[in-house]
C-alpha cells in the first residue's frame, strides 16, 4: 500500500529523515514506534502529503502523494495537533470535509453519531475537551471513507472507554472495507494489541520492521539457573542483548527463535531454563539499546 | 479476509479550484468585504441621495449639484486610502493558514493541488472586493437614476474599474507578501515594507547624501521614479480629476500599471506557493535566499535612520564625520542582531551573528566611505560653459521682498558669472561645509530712527543646470553673507549679489508674465502712513512704466540685497508701485492662463530717478515714506 523509499527531509540542517525507508502492505495495521526526535510526525506528514520531500517518494498504490489529489482523497489523517477553523462545530468541519472528500459518507456520519453521543454538533469544536476534540477528529475521519487512516497519537486524550470503542471501530474498517491504518504511538502496550506490523524508527532511519509475531518471534526472553552461581562463557555467536540476575536467576535477552535459543543453553546444562516471549515495549527498548538509546541506570 | 473496496462515489477531488474552500472564506471573513461595501456604500448611493437632498454627504466638498458625476469621478481617490488597508487585511485573513502549523498541515492534507489552494483563496480574497463593488455600482446606477432620471455610466464605470484595479493590485502585493512570510504580524510589515521600499531606499540614499556630500540635492528625475515606483505616492499624487466643470479623471495610467503589476505580483505569488516549505509557517521569513536580504535591510534602515538621529541628539555641533559614522555603525549593528532575533526567534544571537554583522558593517562603512570621500568626484563637479543648455539660480528671498526679491530666482542668468559663482562656492568648500552661520542683528540709527539692521546672516543658493546631453545637474548651498564677505568680488556672497544685480536681470524677473501686447490696466502706489494709496489712471499709469523701465534697464532701480543692512534700509522705500495687467491670450504660464488680470509689484527705490521723477510731476511724491522713517 504505502511505499517510502529513501526519504530525506532536512529542516534548516538538521536531518530529520535520512533516506528513510519503509513499506506498509495493504490492510495492514502499522505501528510506528521510536523515541521522541525520531522522526515519526515528519514521516506521517510526507505519506499525507503535507511536506514535500528534499529527496525520495512516498508512493501510494505505486502512485505519488505529494500534489496529488487523487491519491490524497483516499487518505485521511488525525494529526498530533488537531485544527479547526475559529468557531468551526462539528457539523461545520464536517460540511467542509464533505465538500473535498468524493467518498466522504453522510450515512456513516449519522451513525457514528451514536458511538460519539457526548459531542454536541453545534459547539464549537475548539470549545472542547481535547479528549472530545479527537474523537471528533475521529468521527471526520472514519466518515471520509479512507483507504489509508494516518493516525498520529490517536487516542491520546481518550478514556479508556472511548479508546476501546475507536480501536473498534477502526478494526471494523480494516476487516470489512480493507482499511489500511499507519499509528504512530508511544503506548507500546496499545499497539501490541492492535498491530499486526511494527516500524521502529530512530533518528530518521527504519531500524526494523516486520510483522509483530516476526517480531516477537526472533527476540526471546531467557531465564536461567546454572548449576554454578555464576554464568559460564557462554559462545560468541549467540547474540545476547542483555543479561541481568537476581539472585541465581539469569534474565538473558536473546536474538533468536526459541527452540534454537533453548537448544543453545541446554548443553550448560541448567537446573531451570525457560523461554518467555517479550512485549513489544520489551522488544523497543532493547533493539534501541543498540542504537544507544538503552534505559540508563541513574543516580540522583 | 477478502479485501472489500469502498463502494462510494469516486469523483474525481477538485484539484484546482474548491467551492467548498471559497465559501468559507467567504462565510468565515465576511466582516471584511462587509466592511468595504458598507464604506462605498455610504459613499456612493447614500452620497448621492443626500447629496441630491442637501443633507449630510460623505465628500460634501467636491459635490457639485449640476454634474454628480463629478461626485462619482471626486470618490475614486477615496480608494488609494481604502485598497491598502483592505488589501492587506483580505491578505492576511485568506492566507492566515500558512502562519499556522496546525492549519497549514491540516488544508494541505486535504486533497487539492497547491495551485487549488492558492487560486481558491487569491480569488476569494478578490471577491471580497469584487463583489461589493458590483453591488454598490448598481445601487449607485439605482441612486443615479432616482435623483436625475439619468445614469453617468462612463463615470460609474471608471469608478468600478479604478477600485477593481486598485484592490488586485494591493490584495496581490499583500498575497505575495503572504508568501515571503509565515508569520501573520509580519504580514504586514512586509506589506508596508514593499509599499514604502524604494522611496525608503532613496531616503536612505538622501539621508547620508545631506549629511556627507557638501552641495547635494536631490535629483527630480530620481524623485519621479521613486514616486512611480512607491504605488502609495504614486496612486496619491497622480489619481484625481481635473475638477469643475471639466472633471477629467487624471492617473489612469498608474492605475492601468499598478492592475498590471499587480497580475504579476499574484503569478509570482503562486510560483513561490508552489516551492514553499510548510515547516517554515511561523517563521518571520521563509524563503532562505531572503534571510540575509532581510538582515541587511533592517540593519541599513536602522543604521542609517537611528543613527543620523543619535548623532544629531548626541552630538548637536555635527563637526565631525567619524562621529555619525560611528552613531551608524552603532545602529546598522543594533539592526543586524535585531533581523537575527527575529529571524531565530531567541534573544541569543551575539555569537552566531558577529560574522555577518561584521561583514555587513564593512559594507557600510566602504559605502560611507566613497560618499564621505566624494570618490564620484560630485562636490567638485561645475560643468563646462559649452555643456549648459539652460541654468537656473535659486536663492532665498531678497530684501526687498517684492515680486522679484519673493520669488528668489534667476531664470536666466549670464551663465559665465553663474559658473563662476558655482565654482567660487566649491572652491571654498573647506569654509562652508559645517559652518554654523547664523543671523545677527544690531541696533542703529536711519533717518533719525532707530532700526535694527542684520551684520551678518546667509542665504540659500542653488543650481540647476540643463545639460546639452539632456543631463540634469543641481546642486544647493547654504553660504554666508556679511559686510566684508559682500565688499570682496570674489566670495560666493559677493559674486552672488553681483548676479543677481546684473543689469537687466531684475527687469526679467518683475515682467517675466509680460508678454508684447498684454495691455496695461492701471497703476497703484502704496502709502504706508496714509489710509489709502495712490491709483492712476491708464495715461499716468503708462507713464510710470515707461520710467520705471527705465530706472530698471539702468540699474538705478530694482536692486536687491543679500542683508537687510544699511544701505538697503537707506536705499528702498517703503512704498510698493503695482502694475496692472490684463493678458492678451491664453498663457503656457499656468499662474496666468486662467487669471483675467496679473500685477507686476515694485519696491520703489532712492535710485530711481525717473520714476520719482514722474511721481512728483503726479503729485505722489509726498507719499513716498523711506524704511527708516516709517520704523522698521
Amino acid at each position: 500500500m504505502i511505499v517510502v523509499k529513501d526519504l530525506v527531509k532536512t529542516f534548516d540542517g538538521l536531518r530529520a529523515l535520512d533516506g528513510l525507508n519503509m513499506e506498509v502492505p495493504r490492510q495492514a495495521i502499522y505501528g510506528l514506534v521510536g523515541p521522541n526526535g525520531a522522526g515519526k510526525s515528519t514521516l506521517l506528514r510526507h505519506i499525507t502529503g503535507v511536506y514535500r520531500p528534499d529527496h525520495g517518494e512516498v508512493l501510494v498504490d505505486g502512485a505519488p502523494v505529494y500534489e496529488n489529489p487523487a491519491v490524497k482523497a483516499r487518505i485521511a489523517s488525525i494529526p498530533d495537533e488537531l485544527y479547526s477553523f475559529l468557531s468551526a462545530s462539528t457539523r461545520d468541519m464536517m460540511r467542509f470535509f464533505r465538500g473535498f472528500y468524493p467518498r466522504f459518507d453522510d450515512g456513516r456520519y449519522a451513525a457514528l453519531r451514536e458511538v460519539f453521543s457526548n459531542i454536541k454538533e453545534d459547539t464549537p469544536i475548539r470549545r472542547l475537551s481535547k479528549g472530545m476534540q479527537k474523537q471528533a477528529a475521529f468521527w471526520l475521519a472514519m466518515c471520509c471513507r479512507p483507504d489509508l487512516l494516518v493516525l498520529d497519537e490517536p487516542v491520546d486524550g481518550l478514556d479508556p472507554v472511548m479508546r476501546r470503542q475507536v480501536w473498534s471501530l477502526l478494526l471494523g474498517d480494516v476487516a470489512e472495507h480493507g482499511t489500511t491504518v499507519l499509528v504512530s504511538s508511544h503506548n507500546l502496550r496499545e499497539l501490541e494489541d492492535v498491530c499486526d506490523h511494527v516500524g521502529i524508527l530512530s533518528r530518521g532511519k527504519v531500524l526494523i520492521q516486520r510483522s509483530l509475531s516476526d517480531l516477537q518471534g526472533n527476540i526471546v526472553k531467557m531465564q536461567v539457573v546454572f548449576a554454578e552461581r555464576e554464568m559460564p562463557t557462554l559462545p560468541p555467536d549467540l547474540e545476547v542483548l542483555h543479561v541481568s540476575q537476581v539472585g541465581r536467576i539469569h534474565t538473558l535477552i536473546v536474538r533468536g527463535t526459541a527452540t534454537e535459543v533453548t537448544n543453545r543453553l541446554a548443553v550448560y546444562a541448567p537446573i531451570l531454563l525457560e523461554a518467555l516471549p517479550l512485549t513489544l515495549e520489551e522488544i523497543f527498548i532493547y533493539e534501541l539499546g543498540g542504537e544507544h538509546y538503552a534505559v540508563r541506570e541513574m543516580v540522583l | 479476509m477478502p479485501c472489500a473496496r469502498w463502494c462510494c462515489d469516486l469523483r474525481r477531488p477538485h484539484a484546482w479550484l474548491s467551492s467548498t474552500l471559497f465559501r468559507k472564506n467567504m462565510v468565515r471573513f465576511w466582516p471584511i468585504w462587509a466592511l468595504y461595501g458598507a464604506i462605498w456604500f455610504l459613499i456612493l448611493p447614500v452620497g448621492i441621495l443626500n447629496g441630491h437632498t442637501g443633507t449630510f454627504l460623505p465628500l460634501a466638498y467636491v459635490y457639485e449639484p449640476q454634474a454628480p458625476q463629478t461626485y462619482l469621478l471626486e470618490s475614486i481617490r477615496m480608494g488609494v486610502y481604502l485598497s491598502p488597508v483592505f488589501g492587506i487585511l483580505a491578505a492576511m485573513a485568506v492566507f492566515s493558514y500558512l502562519c499556522n502549523p496546525r492549519a497549514c498541515g491540516m488544508l494541505h492534507a486535504l486533497p487539492i493541488r497547491r495551485e487549488g489552494l492558492f487560486l481558491t483563496n487569491y480569488l476569494s480574497g478578490l471577491a471580497f472586493f469584487l463583489l461589493p463593488i458590483l453591488c454598490v455600482a448598481v445601487l449607485t446606477l439605482a441612486a443615479q437614476v432616482y435623483v436625475s432620471g439619468t445614469a453617468a455610466l462612463t463615470s460609474l464605470f471608471l469608478w468600478a474599474w479604478c477600485q477593481a484595479m486598485m484592490v488586485l493590485f494591493f490584495f496581490s502585493l499583500g498575497v505575495f507578501c503572504a508568501m515571503l512570510t509565515g508569520h501573520l504580524l509580519a504580514l504586514p510589515g512586509f506589506y508596508a515594507g514593499l509599499n514604502l521600499l524604494v522611496v525608503g531606499l532613496y531616503e536612505v540614499y538622501e539621508q547620508l547624501a545631506q549629511q556627507l556630500l557638501f552641495g547635494y540635492l536631490s535629483s527630480q528625475e530620481l524623485q519621479r521614479w521613486v514616486e512611480w515606483l512607491t504605488p502609495v505616492l504614486c496612486y496619491s499624487n497622480s489619481l484625481g480629476t481635473t475638477g469643475y466643470p471639466d472633471c477629467h479623471l487624471t492617473g489612469l495610467l498608474c492605475v492601468f500599471v499598478y492592475g498590471f503589476v499587480g497580475l504579476v505580483l499574484a503569478g509570482l505569488a503562486l510560483l513561490l506557493y508552489r516551492r514553499r516549505a510548510l515547516e517554515a509557517a511561523g517563521d518571520v521569513v521563509v524563503l532562505p535566499w531572503l534571510r540575509p536580504l532581510f538582515r541587511w535591510c533592517i540593519a541599513l534602515f536602522m543604521g542609517v535612520y537611528l543613527g543620523s538621529f543619535l548623532w544629531q541628539v548626541l552630538f548637536p555641533h555635527r563637526a565631525l564625520v567619524g562621529l555619525l559614522l560611528a552613531c551608524i555603525l552603532c545602529a546598522g549593528a543594533l539592526g543586524y542582531f535585531v533581523a537575527e532575533m527575529l529571524l531565530r526567534k531567541t534573544f541569543r544571537v551575539l555569537r552566531r551573528g558577529a560574522l555577518g554583522c561584521g561583514c555587513f558593517l564593512a559594507v557600510l562603512t566602504a559605502a560611507f566611505a566613497v560618499l564621505a570621500l566624494d570618490l564620484g568626484g560630485y562636490e567638485s563637479r561645475v560643468p563646462e560653459q559649452e555643456q549648459v543648455a539652460s541654468l537656473t539660480v535659486e536663492t532665498s528671498s531678497l530684501a526687498p521682498f517684492d515680486d522679484a526679491g519673493l520669488l528668489g530666482q534667476l531664470d536666466q542668468p549670464d551663465t559665465a558669472q553663474a559658473l563662476a559663482l558655482h565654482q567660487a562656492v566649491v572652491d571654498r568648500r573647506g569654509e562652508l561645509e559645517y559652518r554654523e552661520s547664523y543671523t545677527q542683528w544690531e541696533s542703529s540709527v536711519v533717518d533719525g530712527t532707530p532700526v535694527d539692521l542684520e551684520v551678518s546672516g546667509y542665504t540659500y543658493l542653488s543650481f540647476r543646470y540643463t545639460l546639452t546631453d539632456g543631463g540634469e545637474l543641481r546642486r544647493s548651498y547654504r553660504i554666508p553673507v556679511n559686510a566684508s564677505l559682500l565688499d570682496d568680488p570674489d566670495t560666493p556672497a559677493g559674486r552672488l549679489e553681483a548676479l543677481v544685480n546684473a543689469p537687466g536681470q531684475m527687469e526679467s524677473i518683475y515682467f517675466r508674465n509680460y508678454v508684447e501686447g498684454d495691455t496695461l490696466a492701471g497703476a497703484y502706489l502704496s502709502a504706508p502712513m496714509a489710509e489709502d494709496g495712490l491709483s492712476f489712471n491708464s495715461s499716468e499709469s503708462q507713464l510710470l512704466l515707461e520710467a520705471v523701465r527705465s530706472d530698471l534697464a539702468a540699474g538705478r532701480l530694482g536692486r536687491h540685497y543679500l542683508m537687510e543692512d544699511r544701505e538697503r534700509m537707506e536705499n528702498c522705500y517703503f512704498n510698493d508701485l503695482t502694475f496692472t495687467f490684463y493678458p492678451t491670450g491664453a498663457r503656457e504660464n499656468a499662474a496666468t492662463d486662467r487669471d483675467t488680470s496679473y500685477v507686476v509689484t515694485i519696491t520703489l527705490q532712492t535710485t530711481a530717478s525717473e520714476t520719482l521723477g514722474v511721481l512728483e510731476q503726479l503729485g505722489a511724491s509726498d507719499v513716498l515714506v523711506s524704511k527708516g522713517a516709517a520704523g522698521f
